[in-house]
């Protein structure tokens, strides 16, 4: 896998992969946090992933 | 020319189980994930240690984008999310729809008795009882060709008998765990001990090795050598444990129940799926890519039929499992009584082989191995697999199969 700074922004292709990375890196939060706490249910599923429905835009 | 939409096939496979939890597992992880994107540089404690340092460095790598990168990253992810979410659904689909059905198990019923059966696998081997859980079907031990330890052992020696503890009848509606020890697999026990004329081994996988420890306290005079695999005896608040965590919600949940209502097979599912709410979407969204022609496929549909086609729990069962096990964890405190008295390993002199994978999040290895220190002649052997793994997958031969051989054989203790 490349290094973010070696992505060329304007590159569909590029954004794609980064996106799938994001992407592998959510599913393998819950995963982690799933292991963490010896499970999730649907409801601690989504109250570690409420604030993510709620939040929009903006990068802090 | 539009293809014919295959048709679900008039078989057991029902699942995934619950449906609608996969679904919405699947559904709550997608749709949050563009929301997630603009979250990406908090120290909040959302992202897991695990993955913070990837999480860092896209941080980084968003920080650095111009704001039309930007709105094209959260299109892609939007675009991605959706993308996994329909991959998901056409796993399902393909499962469904997958012609694939286990062989018949080649076994013959050697005694019945209730609900149950015991399986006999024929041949003039040394005979040997297998115990699986009561939670789901007894042919994890015999799933299909090649990934079968009841074949295995049979190709080597031994005669297997399954117990198959089919749907629980009129009787065992009544059982608690006792009932099935003394009830059931004693009589089974000295059946396969009549058929060797000697005393012969046991395997028992999961809690029906919980159960074969009782067989072994009560009926040790018909037993040469026990094995268990992956067997929950220790449920110390100490240990990790899912099930402990889980168990007093179904407890609460069963008190909802009528009276005598067995377990729900979904509630249990629910359980499962709760360990990892993230795996069905990997493995069904792999599946959807896989050649649906490969033994691999086959594989997964065999799992997943198994996963899915367990039979409700009786409820004292149920109750002593959830309350007396995982909640006051008489096992492991050696208070849990069977035919009126402790079950105490102590009672147990054969040797007794006690496998504890290493990646178990079903039955921690910590509490499988809780016997170990109260048992006179015993030894552990850790796989480096999973719960189920370790009987079917791919390392099965190598990291189970063949030490358990070995150790079969093996002279004395």
């Amino acid at each position: 896998m490349r290094l973010h700074s070696e992505v060329r922004m304007t590159d569909t292709e590029d954004m794609t992969a980064l996106a799938e990375r994001f992407l592998d890196l959510w599913q393998d939060n819950v995963r982690a946090w799933a292991a963490e706490r010896d499970l999730l249910t649907p409801e601690d599923l989504a109250d570690l992933l409420k604030d993510h429905i709620q939040t929009g835009g903006g990068h802090d | 020319m539009t293809e014919p939409r295959p048709h679900l096939k008039p078989s057991a496979i029902r699942g995934p189980r619950p449906m609608a939890l996969h679904l919405q597992n699947s559904l709550t992880l997608w749709q949050t994930a563009p929301g997630g994107l603009a979250r990406l540089g908090t120290k909040n404690g959302f992202w897991h240690p695990a993955v913070a340092a990837e999480a860092a460095a896209l941080a980084d790598a968003f920080a650095g984008l111009d704001d039309t990168a930007q709105a094209a990253l959260q299109a892609a992810v939007e675009t991605g999310a959706g993308a996994r979410a329909q991959a998901f659904l056409r796993g399902i689909n393909a499962y469904l729809t997958h012609p694939y059905t286990r062989p018949e198990t080649q076994a013959s019923v050697a005694l019945r008795l209730g609900g149950a059966e015991l399986l006999d696998y024929g041949g003039d081997g040394q005979p040997l009882l297998m115990i699986p859980s009561l939670i789901n079907p007894y042919y994890i031990l015999d799933l299909k060709p090649g990934r079968s330890l009841a074949a295995y052992l049979k190709a080597r020696g031994f005669r297997p008998f399954i117990v198959n503890w089919g749907e629980p009848g009129a009787a065992e509606q009544g059982f608690e765990t006792g009932a099935y020890v003394m009830e059931r697999l004693v009589p089974f026990l000295r059946h396969v001990a009549g058929i060797a004329g000697a005393p012969v081994p046991v395997i028992g996988n999961c809690m029906g090795g919980t159960l074969a420890l009782a067989l072994a306290a009560r009926a040790g005079g018909h037993i040469s050598r026990l094995a268990l695999l992956a067997t929950p005896w220790d449920f110390a608040d100490s240990l990790p444990h899912a099930g402990r965590k889980y168990a007093p919600m179904l407890a609460e949940f069963m008190t909802r129940l009528p009276e005598t209502m067995p377990l729900p097979v979904d509630a249990l599912q629910s359980f499962f799926t709760s360990v990892d709410p993230s795996l069905s979407s990997r493995k069904f969204r792999r599946f959807a890519a896989m050649d649906k022609t490969s033994e691999a496929a086959e594989f997964f549909v065999a799992m997943e039929t198994w996963a899915n086609t367990g039979a409700p729990l009786a409820r004292p069962v149920a109750e002593e499992c959830l309350v007396g096990w995982y909640r006051n964890n008489k096992p492991g405190r050696i208070e849990w009584q069977v035919d009126g008295r402790t079950v105490n390993p102590a009672d147990i002199t054969c040797p007794v082989w006690v496998a504890g994978p290493t990646e178990d999040r079903l039955v921690p290895q910590a509490s499988a191995f809780g016997i170990l220190k109260h048992l006179k002649n015993a030894e552990s052997h850790a796989p480096g697999a999973g719960h189920v793994g370790m009987l079917v997958g791919s390392k099965a031969e190598s990291g189970l199969w063949a030490p358990l051989h070995a150790w079969l054989l093996r002279e004395g203790s």
